[in-house]
């Protein structure tokens, strides 16, 4: 019997992502006196397998699968299931991004197992029988406890579990399975990857975050939180609705089906704080909102308010900041 | 030249069905258009929003009169029913036509938010249920009980606003100092939903009303004193037909008449150039346009500046109908030129007895830069100043 | 070309309070007074769908929904959208059912219209937010599947190319048709506004109605396939932040506190 986790690489790089499953993997699987395998695709993790051991694998499996591109989950997944079939594990864990969030279903119905995405927090029960899984819904306005099948699979919210402290192992015993290619061309393919470049820190990363909102009113005035942002070393997001009205691209959109940050600093302007914004946020350290209604609800999770219309608001804080930098 | 688009006369009647029955009076003679306040802003609106045009196409049934720029531009302010010659119901065309597409589920983005927390917090500000008395936290305001005389209904935006909340407070200090019988419901009402009706999310309205009229019926409320013209005209007009049958007042009218009788005197007059904005929802839609003027002859010692459209022609301050939540780009906003109207006839405060026409009113005259030099007042804070 | 958009109806998102009760038996809110709405990933779906057919002559929409019979009003919207045709599938049961469930029924009706080249739906629903049921479609259809499709790059013949957003930025992928897409949100797939003229059409416009009989499917066994486990509890996460509002008469004050704050807190 065991917990298996599915390491998805991000650079080829064992991540945060990666480190947050494992150590969650690693405690779920000490409570029940489990091993905690973890899968990797070859050429993404092959070479990774000590450090996935440290980060609480007992046993590594590289799949090894010709046609596999490691951001079209297409390409690999019955590969995948397979794997998975020969071993059943209790539970199947994959980290909530795009592409965990795309194998797990799947996974779980070529096992025909269980399936609860989103889980902010897994605990074993106090008799020891039971696995419960913890997700919000309604955009997190409730949440909801669902007591995990005999096999399970689940995807974990980004920043909702922690890595392991100490390293586990640096010596994972590691497997190595070939996929067995079955008939025909893969039905899809990776024409063009783009990742993010741009200068200046990568949202997910920032220690700072700034973002803006439906309040801001137009692209334009994203300059001045560029600004404000560059000033504190940190990188610009928004709301969706700031997105959908075209002010910032897809990518910068942070919340509950955006990106998931956990900055020390994070600041909203012109957001109101709607559930399914603030699930984006939730593990930020220190909380500013910048909102002209005293009412908002972004004044109800953060730490520090300041009622003020931002566009006169922000311009003196950056001019606050540079001359206080100046001396 | 457009391209040519064809009449259809099933669109036409399908119209005419939901509520624009009044379409077919309209001759096109284009006094809408010609005395809408829109033209004289001046920016992209003033051309752009033709309610003329608007309404010819509509009547043809030919696509281009539920283009969102120009339906949503409306601020149902009324001054073009005050001038049209066939007595078209400009504002509830407007209604109808904007309900189609909003009961459809296709709410323009800016409205989106406003709506919503109609519906989740009972109000447009998104403000908790639960703190919609915190505007008077410190008062001690008197509960509505069987045998208070009038309910006293506060506008959601002088619940949460917190410039808007003077203007509640004014009122409770003058209704008291006045000894009239009044009283509070408090956390249980919801909006009048007056900016529900305006921008046709009728279900919405129908909704909020329907929970009003229970509550108050329930209270056995049966005289209503509003702070706002909004919840004024609402609860008059628009409540009789889904079964709410209350005596409605704005505050000026209950103050004047208890001036009338020697109950509420003014301890200190103001010698400062005040100017009067009527706005549109007291005025034009509620017929009140003396009761802010007598209230204001008592008072002032110099005489009240008129501006330039006044009384039944008065210009709207551009927040009505919805647009309290629009953006208009500087330069081109109709509270602008009120702002500068009042300027040019030598005012040094502008009042007016309106949440939204004060928030509005502000924040041009903010714009404008000129709040040194003009000062925007709501009138019951301008009265409670008065009477030390 | 023929695509199938999935619409799921529910409660406004935006319309609930932050104190919504959900009865664990309809997975509903518990006070029945909030508007229904299209789940807002499934609009971006739409939307898609009708940029394909404003480019791709000869495009027919199919816009399906497995719900209660108000759902009739998601499916209006998308006629008056142009959409060329509607179908529900009536939901005989007021109970949650889980993802597998919804996912066999749908298959069964898409397979009962036509398996069409494209099918469309969003990368979640607004109300449980799972996001299980589109990738459980594609393989119950024995579909390649294409997640968090942001746009349709372009469409010839039998391949399609799609912006999908990946970890860290964004890929373009193609795939051969049959595929199955779901959507997630960017700036060009907001979802557009009517015609009047098209709304009062739609008025008019039939929307088929299937019953899970009329699939073969056995609504009891929808209830029993409630493989996602045991929910056990329903809560409202309670937020024990007090905010700290920075006092100060004018801007600059409130800066240089808020400044001073995040000093004290060595965060700048
Ligand atoms: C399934 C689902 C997933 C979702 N996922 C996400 C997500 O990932 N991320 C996300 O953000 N949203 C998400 N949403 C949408 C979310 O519910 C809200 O609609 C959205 O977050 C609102 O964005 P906002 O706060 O920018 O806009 P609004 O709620 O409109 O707030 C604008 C704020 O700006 C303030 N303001 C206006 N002018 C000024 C000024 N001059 N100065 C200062 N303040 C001003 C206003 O007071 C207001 O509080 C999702 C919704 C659903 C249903
Ligand atoms: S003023 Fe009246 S009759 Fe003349 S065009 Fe306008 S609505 Fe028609
Ligand atoms: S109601 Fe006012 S804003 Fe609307 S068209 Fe008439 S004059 Fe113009």
């Amino acid at each position: 019997m065991a917990v298996l986790v599915f390491a998805e690489l991000e650079n080829g790089k064992v991540g945060r992502n990666a480190l947050e499953v494992l150590g969650g993997a690693r405690s779920v699987a000490d409570k029940l006196k489990m091993e905690v395998l973890c899968c990797v695709l070859d050429g993404d993790g092959g070479q990774r397998t000590g450090e996935l051991g440290q980060a609480g694998a007992d046993r590594v499996i590289v799949v090894k699968v010709a046609t596999a591109n490691p951001s079209d989950p297409e390409s690999y997944l019955a590969a995948l299931a397979e794997t998975c079939t020969g071993i059943r594990p209790v539970l199947i864990m994959f980290a909530g991004t795009p592409v965990g969030r795309q194998l797990a279903p799947r996974v779980a119905h070529r096992l025909s197992y269980g399936i609860v995405t989103d889980c902010l927090s897994i605990r074993v029960a106090d008799d020891g029988r039971e696995i419960l899984l913890t997700r919000p819904i309604y955009g997190g306005k409730v949440h909801a406890v669902f007591a995990a099948r005999e096999g399970q699979v689940i995807t974990v919210r980004p920043r909702a579990l922690r890595p392991l402290e100490h390293p586990y192992r640096a010596d994972p015993q590691v497997d190595y399975v070939e996929a067995t290619p079955r008939g025909g061309q893969p039905r899809t393919r990776v024409v063009e990857v783009h990742k993010e470049t741009e200068s200046g820190v990568k949202l997910e990363e920032a220690k700072v975050v700034v973002a803006g909102g439906r309040g801001i009113g137009g692209p334009e005035p994203f300059a001045m939180l560029e600004e404000l942002a560059g000033l504190l070393g940190g990188a610009v997001g928004g709301s969706r609705a700031a997105v959908d009205a075209g002010w910032l691209p897809a990518t910068r959109q942070i919340g509950l089906t955006g990106k998931i940050v956990s900055p020390d600093l994070y600041v909203a302007v012109a957001i109101s704080g709607s559930s399914q914004h603030m699930a984006g946020v939730a593990n930020s350290r220190v909380i500013v909102g910048i909102n002209i209604d005293p009412e908002a609800p972004i004044f109800h999770s953060a730490h520090l308010g300041v009622v003020e219309d931002y566009r006169e608001f922000v311009p003196v804080l950056i001019e606050k900041i540079k001359s206080a930098k100046a001396c | 030249m457009a391209e040519p688009k064809p009449v259809s006369p099933e669109t036409r009647n399908f119209l005419l069905s939901v509520g624009t029955g009044t379409l077919d009076w309209c001759m096109q003679c284009g006094f809408c258009t010609a005395v809408c306040p829109w033209r004289l802003a001046g920016g992209r609106l003033g051309t752009y929003f033709n309610i003329r045009r608007i309404q010819r196409l509509a009547q043809l049934g030919v696509e281009g009169f539920d283009d969102e720029e120009a339906l949503f531009a409306c601020t149902t302010c009324a001054l073009c029913e005050a001038h049209c010659p066939r007595r078209v119901e400009i504002v509830a065309n407007i209604r109808a036509l904007r309900g189609i597409l909003v009961e459809a589920g296709f709410v323009p983005q800016h409205l989106d938010p406003i709506i919503s927390s109609l519906y989740a917090n009972g109000n447009p500000w998104s403000g908790p249920r639960a703190r919609r008395l915190d505007w008077a936290r410190d008062l001690r305001l008197p509960r509505f009980e069987r045998d208070t005389e009038y309910l006293l209904f506060v506008c959601c935006t002088s619940c949460y606003d917190p410039r808007s909340q003077r203007i509640a407070r004014s009122v409770v200090r003058l209704l008291d100092s006045a000894g009239v019988s009044f009283g509070v419901i408090g956390t249980e009402e919801s909006c009048c939903g007056d900016v529900a009706d305006k921008v046709g999310a009728g279900e919405a309205f129908r909704q909020l009303a329907l929970s009003n009229i229970r509550l108050f019926q329930s209270k056995g409320v049966r005289r209503i004193v509003t702070t706002s013209p909004h919840c004024f005209v609402a609860f008059r007009d628009r409540y009789p037909a889904l079964g709410g049958e209350f005596e409605v007042f704005h505050y000026t009218e209950v103050l004047l008449e208890r001036v009338r009788h020697g109950a509420l005197g003014f301890a200190r007059r103001l010698s400062e150039r005040v100017a009067y904005h009527d706005p549109c929802y007291l005025g034009r839609h509620g017929g009140v346009f003396d009761a802010p003027r007598e209230l204001l002859g008592v008072v002032l010692t110099a005489p009240l500046v008129e501006l330039a459209w006044v009384r039944e022609v008065s210009h709207c301050c551009g927040s009505g109908g919805g647009r309290l939540w629009a953006e208009t780009p500087k330069g081109q906003r109709l509270g602008e030129l009120r702002v500068s109207d009042a300027l040019a006839r030598g005012a040094r405060v502008l009042t007016t007895a309106c949440p939204y026409c004060v928030m509005t009113l502000e924040a041009d005259c903010f714009g404008l830069g000129q709040q040194e030099n003009l000062q925007i007042l709501e009138l019951g804070e301008l009265l409670a100043s008065c009477c030390i | 070309m023929k695509i199938v958009v999935c619409l799921k109806q529910i409660p406004d998102p935006d319309a609930l309070p932050s104190d919504l009760v959900i009865d664990p038996e309809t997975g509903k809110p518990a006070a029945n007074k909030y508007p229904l709405t299209i789940s807002p990933f499934d609009e971006n779906a739409l939307e898609i769908a009708l940029q394909l057919k404003d480019k791709v002559p000869g495009t027919q929409i199919v816009a399906l929904s497995y719900g209660p019979e108000s759902a009739e009003q998601t499916l209006r919207k998308a006629l008056s959208l142009l959409a060329d045709e509607a179908v529900l599938v009536k939901k005989e049961t007021s109970k949650l059912e889980d993802g597998y469930g919804v996912a066999r029924v749908l298959a069964s009706a898409i397979r009962k219209v036509g398996l069409p080249d494209l099918v469309l739906c969003g990368r979640q629903a607004g109300d449980w937010d799972a996001g299980v049921v589109g990738f459980l479609l594609a393989d119950e259809l024995g579909l390649p599947c294409v997640g968090f499709v942001s746009q349709v790059v372009s469409a010839d013949g039998n391949r399609m190319v799609f912006k999908t957003e990946i970890e860290g930025g964004w890929q373009f992928l193609e795939a051969e048709l049959p595929v199955l897409a779901t959507v997630t949100n960017d700036e060009t797939n907001v979802l557009r506004m009517a015609k009047i003229k098209d709304i009062m059409m739609a008025h008019r416009r039939k929307v088929s109605v299937l019953t899970l009989s009329e699939l073969g499917i056995d609504g009891g066994d929808l209830e029993r396939c409630r493989v996602h486990g045991g929910l056990k509890e329903l809560f409202t996460p309670v937020s024990t932040t007090v905010c700290e509002f920075i006092a100060g008469e004018s801007p600059a004050e409130k800066a240089l506190a808020l400044l001073g704050k995040l000093r004290e807190a060595r965060l700048v």
